[in-house]
């Protein structure tokens, strides 16, 4: 027998070290199995962004569960670990208040479910496109491009504009005409150019009507749908169109105006 | 005007107000009309099939909503026959069973909510008169049997038909058009079952079923938001 020069104790320990590290090393690939096994079931019941969530914390589970049974294979006590977890636990229980929050909160969005990927929302004043939706924050991709986060508590509390959740919806305009024109031209002449674009919703009917008599000319309210996902562009496009069609039918758009009499004293 | 075009070295085609001409590159053919132009691969001819009205110039509405001009009262257990007139839109394809190149509505197309803005739906507008016998139609628009039964003890009045546009199957002749046969199955003074029969009418042919996936939901619909 070859003499290593180690005693046999030191040799058992040398070896509980290379098994307490094969116990945790192992439990590493055993979490990447679970987790993968999690996220296959729960992927079929819960939307995409949950699954990943549940399944990575099994997979820290099983690895904290192989950490203990490493210490375990190491001889450590650990009912000193276990009195300093139970003071980590309460100070990590009053710090974790909020993401516990969040958490629940992300449930209950998946219950309720207020939005979904995709969607364009308003969320505490941050309008755009939700990009994700995960188990403590939802995340939009604002108009102009910007990664906003949101925690899920205050997506949950807030007051949140879904603009997908309708078919359709109304585009209005004010339009301004000088006092010297015909309202009722006016009207006909924005009331075809709506006839005629094909994706301006025949029902309900578009709307033109009188509604102000003001400083500066006669005020139209110009009211008509389209569909949700054209909306924006319709919006855009035919606001220039109505300022067109009444320029070419010779209505004014005026200005702000003031008439001013001079007196002139004898 | 329906069914098979030689292409020849150069073909022109005249699809209402628009014209679209095919000339070859190579092995390829290439497609132009206004604002379009397709380079696509290509036999000895090309096909014009008529479409149901759900197409241009956006595909996102499954549904077309009839507007009657001249509404039907029909009484209690009574059955009414007719006909409607759908507009078709036209495709231009490279195969006889696929390969769309072009599609063009030579009607303008105008589309209608059906139903509230929360739960309704977006459905091609079509106003139309409720013909009692078979109409003389023009090229682009399809002859559309009806038949309306009210199962109800009441009279009822019907101004508008809703019926899901990828379930009607239309077949041409020359250039005369014709539809599914559609039932309309009335179950209450503002709801109403809708099927469609597909049934060829003899002596035309079938235009080959282009959509294959029939979005779930729509073999029966229910108008549930008035009839």
């Amino acid at each position: 027998m070859v003499d290593l020069g180690i005693s046999p104790e030191h040799l058992r320990n040398y070896l509980d070290y290379i098994a307490a590290a094969a116990v945790f090393i192992a439990s590493i690939p055993v979490g990447i199995i679970v987790r993968n096994i999690v996220r296959r079931y729960v992927v079929r019941v819960a939307p995409r962004d949950i699954a990943i969530g549940i399944s990575k914390l099994a997979y820290y589970i099983v690895v904290v569960v192989g950490f203990f049974l490493a210490l375990g294979v190491l001889n450590v006590d650990l009912t000193g670990i276990a009195i300093l977890g139970g003071v980590v636990g309460v100070a990590v229980g009053f710090a974790s208040q909020t993401v516990v929050s969040n958490l629940l909160s992300g449930i209950f969005l998946y219950f309720d479910r207020p939005l979904k990927i995709g969607d364009p929302v308003q969320v505490e004043g941050y309008g755009g496109v939700v990009s994700d939706i995960g188990i403590f924050s939802t995340r939009i991709r604002s108009w102009d491009g910007v990664y906003v986060r949101v925690p899920n508590e205050k997506v949950f509390n807030a007051i949140l504009l879904n603009y997908t959740t309708t078919v359709a919806r109304r585009v209005e305009y004010k339009v301004t005409i000088s006092y010297k024109d015909d309202a009722e031209r006016a009207k006909d002449v924005i009331l075809k150019i709506m006839e005629e674009h094909p994706l301006i919703l025949a029902e309900p009917e578009p709307m033109v009507y009188v509604e102000e008599l003001s400083d500066n000319g006669v005020v139209l309210n110009v009211r008509f749908w389209a569909p949700i996902s054209l909306w924006f562009q319709l919006k855009t496009e035919m606001l220039w169109k109505v300022k067109k069609a009444l320029e070419e039918a010779g209505i004014e758009i005026p200005y702000p105006q003031r008439v001013v009499w001079l007196h002139q004293a004898s | 005007m329906y069914g098979q075009r030689d292409i020849g070295k150069e073909l022109e085609i005249e699809i209402g107000e628009e014209r679209a001409r095919i000339t070859r590159v190579g092995d390829l053919c290439r497609y132009e009309r206004s604002g379009v132009e397709k380079l696509f691969t290509c036999g000895d001819s090309i096909y014009l099939y008529p479409l149901p009205p759900i197409n241009v110039p956006v595909k996102l509405f499954n549904h077309i909503y009839f507007k009657l001009e001249n509404s039907i009262a029909i009484g209690p257990e009574e059955e009414v026959e007719g006909f409607i007139a759908m507009p078709v839109e036209v495709g231009v394809f490279a195969s006889s069973e696929g390969g769309i190149i072009d599609i063009l509505s030579p009607k303008p197309p105008k589309y209608a909510l059906y139903g509230s803005p929360e739960q309704g739906l977006i459905g091609r507008y079509v106003r139309t008169r409720f013909y009692k016998s078979r109409f003389e139609a023009d090229t682009f628009t399809a002859v559309t049997p009806i038949t309306i039964t009210n199962t109800t003890d009441n009279w009822v009045e019907i101004t508008r038909i809703v019926v899901p546009a990828v379930r009607v199957r239309l077949y041409y002749r020359d250039s005369n058009v014709r539809a599914s046969s559609i039932h309309m199955s009335i179950t209450s003074r503002a709801t109403a079952t809708i099927s469609v029969t597909d049934k060829a009418p003899r002596g035309y042919v079938g235009v080959p079923p282009y959509r294959q996936e029939i979005p779930l939901g729509l073999g029966r619909f229910t108008m549930e938001w008035g009839i």
